[in-house]
């Protein structure tokens, strides 16, 4: 099956999880929601933008930076477009980014 | 005792299919896939990478493979077996690098030595209040003990290199060691911090003193997994294993028999996960279903749309269980580890199987842990043979 690969940059966690739930959920006969969808994803959140600072006693000087957007990657199973609704929070990067799927190069399977 | 129809005992594979033992036509075999490489302990006790849709046998402290299915998994850390790279901040340490043959069997393990007592490197921001489990693989150069920290507040669980066991460990840390080979240990831990983040350090606490150390991991999850290789910035996420459809219609075109099953299932707190005997639907099935919380199987079954069967019962998680269902029109029976553990003695044989799965009967909810051994008689096994089957 073709795959294809998305990094998403999503305005707060709760956004996120509503469009991975409009992906497709169900419920089974003992009342446990599951995904019906077969996509791959994974929720990185607000990534770190720069490095905090410490001191030599691991006091920190300076707190580290998070980004603001809340980040997910998604491995796309059967797909040729992002799902409706994700396009606009898609991103377009030149490198691999701060996360793969192992042995899957985003620059090669970018959506 | 007349052979299964079915039995798997993880032995043979090619990319996608898992080859059952019997029967010996292929139809038994089933289709496997994973979508990235993944690491397994082959059977020389080295740590090797196989491809994409490759099947993992994992040999790891046993003489017979076991199918390893495995949820997706990502490891947080970067530069996983380059600890002299300056995302590891290091404090009161020195670290040479590719000074042994890792577990891995390439020489890449990199030698860690404390400078002053409490030599320690770090990861920052790796603790949070959600569980995680953080792994090294370690082997002793000098130093007896190494501590997995809390860098905040100093809080570690300790490791004893010597005996293999876990010296001690903080309120809040809970952690195993496994013995691999040559020495080498996989220490690893589960903590989370009470309010926001705090650093992940490997601390030798005498001045002076070594390891060795390779394969870093930290997951979010409460238990460990398969090593994932991280050779640069960022994370790096493993695909989850997916074993489904082993035999067909007329392989399971049967009106009374055994299913049994020998796994290890793993606790995955997120959901209950599943392996089924059914028809491809939801209308004529056997379940297994490994419940979330940990401590029980709930064996479930389904004929014509009817729910006939719906039975817990008690197993330890993360070790092995032997497990066998005898059924036939108003007669179902269940053993576990050796013992009759329930009997139902009404209900329809659910008809028009033909698929064994390791998953529901829609490939969700994967199972997750270790097969041993699987089969599928078509005929109700004796008590004392299920016993005997199902002994530990």
């Amino acid at each position: 099956m073709e795959i294809k690969i998305g990094k998403y940059e999503f305005k707060s966690e709760e956004q996120a999880l509503d469009k991975i739930q409009d992906l497709g959920v169900d419920t089974d006969f003992e009342g446990n929601k599951y995904p019906t969808h077969k996509h791959a994803i994974v929720l990185l959140g607000h990534i770190m933008l720069e490095q905090g600072e410490y001191d030599e006693n691991l006091e920190e000087i300076k707190a580290p930076v998070l980004s603001e957007s809340y980040h997910v990657d998604v491995v796309w199973y059967g797909l040729e477009n992002h799902p409706y609704g994700w396009k606009t929070y898609s991103v377009d990067l030149e490198s691999e980014g701060m996360h793969q799927f192992a042995g899957v190069s985003y620059l090669e399977n970018k959506m | 005792m007349e052979n299964p129809k079915l039995m798997l005992i993880p032995s043979g594979y090619r990319s996608g299919n898992v080859y059952s033992i019997l029967p010996t036509d292929g139809v038994g075999d089933f289709d496997f896939s994973r979508n990235a490489p993944a690491t397994r302990v082959n059977k020389d006790g080295l740590i090797e990478t196989v491809n994409n849709d490759v099947p993992r046998l994992d040999w790891l402290n046993s003489d017979c493979p076991s199918l390893l299915l495995e949820p997706q998994r990502t490891n947080e850390f970067s530069y996983s077996e380059d600890f002299t790279n300056s995302y590891w901040y290091k404090q009161d340490c020195s670290i040479t690098s590719n000074q042994i043959f890792s577990p891995d069997g390439n020489l890449t393990a990199d030698l860690m030595t404390a400078t002053s007592n409490n030599g320690t490197f770090f990861s920052f921001n790796q603790w949070t209040t959600t569980t995680k489990t953080a792994s090294f693989y370690l082997k002793k150069n000098t130093s007896t003990l190494i501590r997995i920290i809390n860098s905040s507040t100093g809080e570690n669980i300790t490791f004893n290199l010597d005996s293999g066991v876990v010296q001690s460990a903080s309120t809040g840390f809970e952690g195993d060691i496994i013995s691999l080979n040559n020495g080498w240990y996989r220490v690893n831990t589960q903590y989370q911090v009470s309010s926001g983040t705090s650093g992940l350090g490997l601390r030798i606490p005498i001045s002076g003193e070594s390891v060795y150390v390779w394969g870093a991991q930290i997951e979010t999850a409460t238990y460990l997994t398969s090593y994932i290789k991280s050779t640069g910035v960022g994370t790096v996420t493993r695909q989850k294993d997916i074993c489904i459809n082993g035999g067909d219609a007329d392989l399971f075109n049967i009106t009374e028999g055994t299913l049994f099953l020998d796994v290890t299932p793993y606790i995955y707190p997120s959901a209950n996960t599943y392996i089924s005997l059914n028809d491809g639907g939801s209308s004529d099935r056997f379940v297994f279903i490994f419940q979330s919380y940990g401590t029980e199987v709930r064996l479930f079954g389904v004929s014509s749309g009817v729910n006939f069967l719906s039975n817990y019962q008690t197993i330890t998680f993360n070790q092995k269980n032997k497990i066998a269902i005898t059924f036939k029109q108003n007669e179902f029976k269940i053993y576990v580890n050796g013992l009759l553990k329930h009997t139902d003695t009404s209900g329809n044989v659910p008809i028009g199987l033909n698929q064994l799965d390791f998953t529901e009967h829609n490939g969700n909810r994967n199972f997750q842990g270790k097969v041993h051994n699987a089969r599928v008689y078509d005929r109700v096994l004796t008590q004392a043979e299920a016993i005997e089957l199902t002994t530990i």
